[in-house]
C-alpha cells in the first residue's frame, strides 16, 4: 500500500516534468524540468533496488549533462520560444514513432521478465558490475574508454583552432 | 511507546531521524558561524563578537532572528519562480547529505550499500540550484559568479573523486561504516596522507571559500550568484555553505580520521572533535592565504591536483597488488 503510493508519484512527477520538459516555453525551464524528471528516475531505482543505478543516474545525467545544457542555455540571453504550429503531419509521425518503440520495448521486456516481480531482476550491485566490466566485458569497457578520449581531444582540437 | 520499540517503527525511525539531523544542522549553523567570526577576529587581533551571551555566543542566534524577521525583497527583472525556489535547490542537497554521515555506530540515518557514492552524487545536484539563483537574477554578476562556480566545481569534483578511491579499493567498499571499522588500527591519514591533503584542498575550493572564492570574489563580482538575494532567501544560501563546510569536515573524517574511533570518550564525541577540527582547518586557511586568480585556479586543479591524485591512485594500487 505506502510503496505504492511512493511508487505512483514518482512516476507521476516523472511523466509530469517530461511533459513539461517539452511544452515549455522558456528553455532554461524545459532544461530544469528535464533535471527533475530524471532525478525522479533515480527515485524509481532506489524503489526497485538499484541503489547503484540510482547514484550513477545522479551523478552521470543530474550532475554531468543537465549541468552542461543548462550551462548552454544560461549563455544565451533570456528568451522565449514562441509555440510554433502545429504540423499534423509531423504530429502523426511522432505519435507512430514513439508508439512503435514503446511497444518494441515492451515486447522485448515482457517476453525477458514476464514472470518475474520487480525488484530483483537482475542483482546489480557493485561488485557484481565491477566483476563483469573487467572480465566479461572487458574489451567494450576499454573500447568505450578510447572513444571518449578521442571525443575529448577531438573536442581540445576544436576549441583550439579558434585562437 | 517506549523510545526503543519508536526505533524500529518505520515511522519512528523517520521522524527521529528528520529530527536529529534538523538538530545538528541547527547547532551547526549556529556554532560554524561564531566560530568564524571567533577566529578571524583572533587572526587579525581582534576580539570578534563579544555582546550578545558570553563570549558572544548568541550573536548567530541573534543575527539568524533578524534575518528571518527582514523583509524578503524581489527585485524587478528577475525570474521570480526560479528566484525562489533556487535557494532551497541549494539548500535540500545538504540536508539529504546527512543521510549517510556515520555518527557513530549507532548514530546513522540510514547505512547505504552505496553511502560514498550516494555523498558525493547528491552533492552534484547543488550546482543545479546556484544556476537557478545566477540565471533567474537576471544581473551580470550573478551569471558571472554562477559560471564559476560550476566551472570550479565541476574541476575540483575529479581530484576529490581520485583520492577518495584510494581508500574505497583499500577497504573494497562504498559503505560508510565499513570504512570507519577498518580504521579500528590504523587511520587512513597514516598511509593516506597525500590524498588527505588533496582532499582537503579541493573541499575548500568546492566550497568556494577563500583562496578558491572566485565565484563569489567580492572585489570583482559583489557576491557572486547570491548578490540579489536578501533576507531569509539569503540566509538560506548562507546555512548551505556552513552546512556544506560540516558535511565536507564530516566526511574527511570518516575516510581519514578514523570517524568515531577513539579512547575513553563516547564515539559521537570523537566524531564531532574530529569535524570541527578539520572546520577550524578550513576556517583558518581562509583567514590567512589570499585569492588566486582564475587561471591560477584551473591551472592548480588541472596540472597538479589531479595528476597527483592519478599517480598517487596507481602507487596505491600497484602496493596492494604485490601485497
Amino acid at each position: 500500500m505506502f510503496s505504492d503510493v511512493i511508487f505512483i508519484i514518482f512516476w507521476l512527477v516523472i511523466v509530469v516534468f517530461a511533459a513539461l520538459a517539452v511544452f515549455l516555453q522558456k528553455p532554461i525551464y524545459n532544461a530544469f524540468s528535464m533535471a527533475i524528471s530524471i532525478f525522479s528516475v533515480a527515485g524509481m531505482y532506489i524503489f526497485l533496488g538499484y541503489e547503484f543505478l540510482a547514484a550513477l543516474q545522479v551523478l552521470v545525467y543530474v550532475g554531468a549533462i543537465s549541468v552542461a545544457i543548462i550551462f548552454v542555455i544560461m549563455l544565451s540571453p533570456p528568451v522565449t520560444v514562441k509555440p510554433k504550429k502545429l504540423n499534423p503531419f509531423k504530429v502523426l509521425i511522432g505519435i507512430v514513432t514513439a508508439l512503435t518503440f514503446f511497444g518494441l520495448f515492451f515486447i522485448l521486456f515482457y517476453q525477458k521478465y514476464a514472470g518475474s516481480k520487480f525488484g530483483n531482476v537482475v542483482n546489480a550491485n557493485i561488485n557484481e558490475v565491477g566483476t563483469v566490466l573487467a572480465t566479461k566485458y572487458a574489451v567494450p569497457f576499454e573500447i568505450i574508454s578510447v572513444i571518449l578520449l578521442v571525443a575529448i581531444l577531438g573536442a581540445i582540437v576544436l576549441a583550439k583552432k579558434e585562437d | 511507546m517506549e523510545f526503543a520499540s519508536l526505533l524500529n517503527t518505520f515511522l519512528g525511525r523517520v521522524i527521529l531521524s528528520v529530527a536529529g539531523v534538523m538538530i545538528v544542522f541547527t547547532f551547526n549553523a549556529l556554532i560554524a558561524v561564531w566560530l568564524e567570526r571567533k577566529i578571524s577576529g583572533h587572526i587579525q587581533l581582534r576580539l570578534g563578537p563579544m555582546e550578545v551571551g558570553p563570549h558572544g555566543l548568541l550573536q548567530s542566534a541573534a543575527d539568524g532572528l533578524k534575518l528571518i524577521c527582514k523583509e524578503i525583497i524581489t527585485p524587478q527583472g528577475v525570474d521570480k519562480k526560479l528566484f525562489g525556489l533556487a535557494p532551497y535547490m541549494v539548500f535540500f542537497p545538504s540536508l539529504l547529505m546527512f543521510v549517510v554521515i556515520p555518527f557513530s555506530d549507532k548514530l546513522q540515518v540510514q547505512d547505504l550499500n552505496i553511502g560514498l557514492l550516494y555523498f558525493f552524487s547528491i552533492s552534484c545536484i547543488a550546482t543545479i540550484g546556484i544556476f537557478m539563483a545566477g540565471w533567474a537574477s537576471n544581473n551580470k554578476y550573478s551569471l558571472m559568479g554562477a559560471v564559476r562556480s560550476i566551472a570550479q566545481s565541476i574541476a575540483y569534483e575529479i581530484p576529490i573523486i581520485l583520492s577518495i578511491l584510494n581508500i574505497v579499493i583499500i577497504t573494497q567498499s562504498l559503505k560508510l561504516s565499513e570504512i570507519v571499522k577498518a580504521q579500528s588500527n590504523i587511520w587512513f591519514i597514516v598511509p593516506q596522507f597525500i590524498p588527505f591533503i588533496i582532499y582537503l584542498i579541493s573541499a575548500i575550493a568546492e566550497l568556494n571559500r577563500t583562496p578558491f572564492d572566485i565565484p563569489e570574489a567580492e572585489s570583482e563580482l559583489v557576491a557572486g550568484f547570491h548578490t540579489e538575494y536578501s533576507g531569509m532567501r539569503f540566509a538560506v544560501f548562507f546555512m548551505a555553505e556552513y552546512t556544506n563546510m560540516f558535511l565536507v569536515s564530516a566526511m574527511a573524517t570518516t575516510l581519514f580520521l578514523g570517524g568515531w574511533n577513539g579512547p575513553i570518550l563516547p564515539p559521537v564525541v570523537w566524531f564531532f572533535i574530529k569535524t570541527y577540527a578539520i572546520v577550524f582547518i578550513i576556517i583558518w586557511v581562509r583567514w590567512t592565504f589570499p585569492r588566486l586568480r582564475p587561471d591560477q585556479l584551473m591551472n592548480f586543479c588541472w596540472k597538479f591536483l589531479t595528476p597527483l591524485a592519478l599517480v598517487n591512485l596507481l602507487v596505491t594500487t600497484f602496493i596492494l597488488k604485490i601485497l
